[in-house]
Order: C-alpha cells, then sequence, then structure tokens
C-alpha cells in the first residue's frame, strides 16, 4: 500500500516528487502502461521513439501514444483502451442482423475475443483474427462509422437547438421582467401625480389604477405564452431527430388503432338507453365527488349489459361434448 | 392464449393475400375464462367426476379403516380376538352414496349462505363462497375432507377473493370450536382444488343487464305489454336474484350453463311473460337480420362462381368453412328458449332432505373420517351386550 502511495507521487525515472512540484503529472503508453511523469516523457521521447525507461521493460515507445490515466486501477484503464479499440473494429449494430439471435452471438464473439486478450488466452490467435477481420471488413466498418457518426451528430445537434432555444427563452423573459418594471415604476409616478392634481376620490383614482395595471399583467402574460410557443413550433421544424420521426411515420402505413388486432367482433348486442330506472345510480351521478373520480352511471351500465351477453352464445353441453 | 395470437398476428400481416380470421365475439372471450375452461361439464362428465370422486373418498375410507384397525389389532389383541369375525369392513363401514354425499353437501351450501349471513356478507360473497366450496368437492369427497372446515375456509376465502376481507382472528371468534389453525391449514388445500381458479362469475350482474336491457326493448318507448311498469321489473330483478341465491347456486347448474343463460332462467322462472317476450323481440329480429345477410353473401358467391370457373378450389374452401360460421352464428330463438328451459329443469331437481337424514349422513361421515371411534363404540357395544 505505502508502496503504491509512493510510485504514485514519484516519478521512477526522475524521482521528482509530488511534494515539490505539485503540478506534476502522470502519463502512461497503453503499450507498457507504465507511469511516467511528463516531464520525462518529454524529455525522453520528443526526439523520437525510444525504449521505456523502466528496468528490464524495454519497449520502444512513441511520445503521440502517451495520454492521461482516467482509472486508478490499471487493469481497468487497459481493459477500457482494449473495449476501445476492439469495439471500433467490430463495430456492427442491432439493424445489421436479420434477428436477434444473430446480434447476439455476434456479442458473445466479441466478448470472447476481449476475454482473450484482457487474460492472455491465446493472444497471437486472436490478434491475427482480429487483423483478418479489419481486413476483410474494411469498407463495412467505414460505413457503419460514417452512419453512426451521422446519428450523434443528429443527436448533438439537437441537444445545441434545444439549449439555445432554452436561452432564447430566458432572455425574452429577462426583457419583459425589465420592460415591466419600467412601466411599474412609470404608473407610480402617473399616480402620484393624479392623486395630486385631480379633485376626484383617491380610491377611485387607485382602483382605477389597478384595473389597469392588473389588464397589462395578463396581456403581458398572453404575450409572453404566445412567445414560447412560437419558439417551441419554431425549434420542433428545425429539429433533426423530429424530422426524422417525421419521415418514419410517414412511411409506415396509416391504419386506425383496433384492439385485438382487429379480430374483435364489435357488434354490439345492446343499445344503451339513457332512461334506465335507477334513481339510486341517478343520485349517484349529480354526486361530486364521484364525477370527480371519474366514475359514470354508463360505466356501470356497459359493464353489467355487457356480462349479460358474454357467454349467452356459448352451448356448454353441445361445446363440451 | 396470448402467444397463439401473436403468431397468427405476425402470419396475417406477412401473407397480405390471407382470408381475415373470423373475429372473436364476446361469446369467445367467456370461452376463455377459467370458468369456462375447467368448471363446465356436460351432464354427463360431471356425473362422471363425482362417481369417480365418490369411488374415491371410499377406497380412502376404506383405506383409514383397514389403518386403524390393523393399530387396534397390535394393541388391543385380546379384545380384537375375542370379536374379530364382527370387525371387518363389510360389516362396521358404511360409506356414503353419492346420492347421500349430494345432498350433504347441498345442507353445507345451506349453510354457508347462513354462516355468510351471520357475518353480513355480500352476496357476491357468499355466492363465490358456495362456489368454491361445491368445486372443493367437485375435486375431493366428503369422506376425506369434513365440509365443516372446509366450509369455513371457502367463506374465509371468498371473502378475500371478493375483496371484503375480515381477519382470520374475528373470523374464528365468532365461529364456535373453530381454530385459526383449523381453517389457515386447509386454506391451501382448498386453492389447490380450485386449481387456483380464484374468479367465479355469476349470474347476478347478468341478470342486472338484462333488468337494464328489459327496459330498454320493452318499456322504452312506451311499454310492449299493457301494464309493464318499472315495479314490476324492479321485483322481477329482485326476485330473480333470489332465485339464484336459493335455486341456482343450491343445483349443478352454474357447471352446466353459462352465467347469462342462468340469469335468463332466474327471469323466465319469476315472470315467463316478459322474458319471453323480450327474447322474440331480442333474437327474432336479429335471426332475420343474420338469415338475410347470409342470403346476399350466397347470392354474390354465385355471380362469381359464374364468373370465375378456375377458383373452384377456393370455393370449396370457402363452402367448408360455411357450416362452422353457421355453427357459432349468433343464437337462435329456439335454441336459447331451449337452453333457459333446460337450465330451469336442472335447477329444480334439486333433491331436498330431510332433518333426520341430514343426521344419518353426518354420523356416517363422522366414522368415515374417524375409524377408530367406529371400531371402539363396536367393541364396547359388544362387550357390554
Amino acid at each position: 500500500m505505502i508502496d503504491d502511495e509512493r510510485s504514485r507521487d514519484m516519478c521512477p525515472i526522475c524521482k521528482t516528487d509530488r511534494y515539490l512540484s505539485p503540478n506534476m503529472n502522470f502519463l502512461i503508453n497503453p503499450e507498457c502502461y507504465h507511469n511516467i511523469c511528463e516531464s520525462c516523457v518529454d524529455r525522453i521521447f520528443s526526439l523520437g521513439p525510444a525504449p521505456c525507461p523502466y528496468p528490464k521493460c524495454g519497449k520502444i515507445l512513441r511520445k503521440n501514444k502517451f495520454k492521461k490515466q482516467v482509472f486508478d486501477d490499471l487493469k481497468i484503464e487497459k481493459e477500457v483502451d482494449l473495449r476501445r479499440r476492439i469495439s471500433a473494429i467490430y463495430n456492427k449494430t442491432e439493424d445489421d442482423f436479420d434477428d436477434l439471435k444473430e446480434y447476439n452471438l455476434y456479442l458473445e464473439h466479441v466478448e470472447t475475443l476481449v476475454f482473450n486478450l484482457i487474460n492472455g488466452v491465446d493472444v497471437e490467435a486472436t490478434e491475427q483474427e482480429i487483423k483478418k477481420y479489419e481486413q476483410d471488413h474494411k469498407i463495412d466498418i467505414l460505413e457503419i462509422n460514417m452512419r453512426e457518426s451521422q446519428k450523434t451528430s443528429d443527436l448533438e445537434k439537437y441537444q445545441e437547438a434545444m439549449e439555445r432555444m432554452k436561452q432564447e427563452k430566458l432572455k425574452i423573459q429577462h426583457q419583459m421582467e425589465l420592460e415591466d418594471l419600467e412601466y411599474q415604476k412609470q404608473q407610480k409616478q402617473s399616480l402620484l401625480d393624479r392623486l395630486s392634481s385631480s379633485n376626484i376620490d383617491s380610491d377611485e383614482i387607485i382602483a382605477q389604477n389597478n384595473s389597469r395595471v392588473n389588464k397589462r399583467l395578463s396581456m403581458r402574460k398572453q404575450q409572453l405564452q404566445q412567445i414560447t410557443s412560437q419558439l417551441e413550433q419554431q425549434f420542433e421544424n428545425t429539429n433533426p431527430l423530429a424530422q426524422h420521426a417525421k419521415a418514419l411515420a410517414a412511411e409506415m402505413p396509416k391504419t386506425p388503432f383496433t384492439p385485438f388486432q382487429g379480430d374483435r367482433d364489435l357488434t354490439s348486442y345492446y343499445t344503451l338507453d339513457n332512461q334506465y330506472n335507477e334513481p339510486h345510480l341517478a343520485k349517484l351521478a349529480k354526486d361530486k365527488e364521484y364525477l370527480g373520480a371519474g366514475w359514470r352511471p354508463e360505466a356501470v351500465y356497459e359493464r353489467a349489459l355487457d356480462q349479460a351477453f358474454m357467454g349467452l352464445g356459448c352451448l356448454v353441453q353441445r361445446e363440451k361434448a | 392464449m396470448v402467444a397463439n395470437d401473436v403468431d397468427e398476428g405476425s402470419g396475417s400481416t406477412s401473407g397480405a393475400g390471407k382470408k381475415p380470421r373470423q373475429p372473436r365475439t364476446i361469446d369467445d372471450l367467456y370461452r376463455q375464462s377459467s370458468q369456462f375452461r375447467m368448471w363446465s361439464f356436460t351432464h354427463e362428465s360431471l356425473n362422471e367426476i363425482k362417481t369417480k370422486t365418490n369411488e374415491k373418498g371410499r377406497k380412502k375410507a376404506t383405506e383409514t379403516f383397514n389403518h386403524a384397525l390393523a393399530q387396534f389389532r397390535q394393541t388391543n389383541s385380546t379384545e380384537y380376538e375375542a370379536h374379530a369375525s364382527e370387525l371387518t369392513v363389510d360389516l362396521l363401514l358404511d360409506l356414503l352414496t353419492l346420492e347421500e354425499e349430494t345432498k350433504y353437501i347441498n345442507f353445507y351450501c345451506k349453510n354457508i349462505i347462513e354462516t355468510a349471513n351471520f357475518f353480513r356478507m355480500p352476496t357476491q360473497v357468499k355466492a363465490t363462497a358456495v362456489s368454491f366450496f361445491r368445486k372443493f368437492y367437485l375435486v375431493h369427497s366428503t369422506m376425506e375432507y369434513h365440509p365443516k372446515n372446509i366450509m369455513y375456509t371457502c367463506v374465509f376465502l371468498a371473502a378475500k377473493s371478493e375483496n371484503y376481507f375480515i381477519s382470520i382472528n374475528s373470523f374464528t371468534k365468532a365461529l364456535r370450536n373453530t381454530e385459526n389453525k383449523d381453517i389457515l391449514d386447509l386454506e391451501f388445500t382448498v386453492l389447490e382444488a380450485l386449481h387456483f381458479t380464484l374468479l367465479v362469475h355469476h349470474a347476478f350482474r347478468p341478470l342486472y343487464g338484462f333488468y337494464l336491457d328489459f327496459q330498454a326493448v320493452l318499456l322504452h318507448p312506451e311499454p310492449r305489454i299493457r301494464g309493464l311498469t318499472n315495479e314490476r321489473l324492479a321485483s322481477l330483478l329482485d326476485k330473480g336474484k333470489e332465485w339464484i341465491m336459493e335455486k341456482a347456486l343450491l343445483s349443478d347448474i352454474p357447471f352446466l350453463y353459462t352465467p347469462p343463460q342462468v340469469a335468463l332462467a332466474a327471469a323466465y322462472a319469476v315472470d315467463k311473460e316478459v322474458c319471453e317476450l323480450y327474447l322474440k323481440i331480442k333474437f327474432e329480429d336479429k335471426l332475420t337480420s343474420i338469415k338475410e345477410e347470409k342470403e346476399s353473401e350466397e347470392k354474390q358467391e354465385i355471380k362469381q362462381e359464374e364468373g370465375v370457373k378456375q377458383e373452384t378450389e377456393v370455393k370449396q374452401e370457402s363452402t367448408e368453412n360455411e357450416p362452422t360460421a353457421l355453427d357459432s352464428a349468433p343464437l337462435t330463438l329456439l335454441l336459447l328458449l331451449e337452453t333457459v328451459q333446460l337450465c330451469l329443469k336442472d335447477a329444480l331437481g334439486v333433491p331436498e332432505s330431510t332433518v333426520e337424514e341430514n343426521k344419518a349422513i353426518d354420523r356416517k361421515c363422522y366414522f368415515a373420517l374417524r375409524p377408530k371411534k367406529l371400531i371402539e363404540k363396536r367393541i364396547k357395544k359388544l362387550s357390554n351386550g
């Protein structure tokens, strides 16, 4: 533990300590994952590829491959790098397969490759397989890449537009608030003026003023709502995702929704009468508590009538024989 | 059923030229219920089940008797030796016949209603409890489980399943000589016998539905019979409910007919005139309209046949389909009336039993379940005499 802690704080090459140079950074290279401080990397690898300065390592490293360590655990760091590499090659999505089973098989295969590389099982054979796959499917990989990047850029655009709309809304709101403040000031001033100059009853003047202010307030509210709804509409029109959805909807055949895929016989044996003699239910139908909760006497009638005809034509004796 | 639907659905979307399926009617909906699938029988199959259950009970009772006798022989060999000839199955064991069992179950059904009344339970709970009880004794015999605790368990379960919960403590407190354990131990046994089908479609709501439809068809806009008033229909509803409670529940008709048919039978039993007129108006119109449709369809087909001769194969298929379509075609008036009348007949053919009879059956059942007592009693009697 202590050793670990120390090695994290001290570069083993130049022995610089974090205590003395608090803004030193460690970098690693995915070739060997050894920790080297930034200044050492600059110093050793500026002139081109050089062997890893760690004793007994000696792997040839390049400066441009050095990166900051994201995860504390090197194992995880390694795995993430590996997965990034593999997923750049094996980048098929579910849309590329006819059915789920095939897709799952493909995922399983990829996972096996990753497992092999991480745990050092048949590393060479696996690497060769990956290489071969990459060569064989070069064009496919590129194509899928293009497609996916299109999708993500759509999403980015959408988020951007959303953010822009929000800002716009806030700006408008702010502006209106400022205007309101100004208006209020004016009103106050004019009210005072009138109170001092005119000879009408002061209460009346205040009432007049109040009603005017209220009117304006409601008008402003309406205005604000209108503007925001306009903005939203505009946003919907420019939104790439919405356009995509619209295109999809246009492709789909337009059939009305029918329960049970339209195979339900919807002929009814009865027609609801609106003058059943039900004093009890009629009383409830005037009760606001019942109506507020969504209760309707028709629901009671329909349920009873539905059940009255449900199974009327089932002749048990004949059908079970 | 659901998986089936999906399969058929995807099939129909792929093959666009396929003929559409027969739409599901409201009757098909009932055919999917557990009540129809598992608890509806023909007269013959119902009798067969009852006989089988009775035989099963007899076998079980004989076995327990033999077991008890062997045990008795081990513990009191001297007494056994003295009266060995008297202590045989044939001489001692008097088992319940099918008729006796039926009477016994009916007796307890009445008890259930009384018990439920005692707890002021709604009609729905009572009816469900009776239904559970009768279903239980289709699976097991009274010679396997004594009806008393089964009865309480059924009432308790029905109260739960019909959302009229009553706690086990307050339930057993009100009953004499019954412990919590007696009921809770049996609960799962009863559920198992019911195959966990707890939803029971009763005839009460259909009856109410018909009562509403009577008003729509017979009363509005003007009465179809002279003297038909709301009061007459209201009394029909009340009496019909009583009829279902007293007659339908105590007979086998819930196993033999569907709830709407039972409801119609109740209405028919109470007010024949109204019920018959209603059926006539309602289903004669329907029948004629269906006939017309069929005829027009046939005419169209004939025209097509003249036009195209090559499609003979397709034609054959459609003619094959036709009889089934007629079969499941909505009710003819005659068929419906016939069913209702049969249902009425079945409801009235319930054997009545006297108090003495019930007592005798109860004793038999008691000893069938406790053969040891029977043997001891006989020994006592023999050694005294």
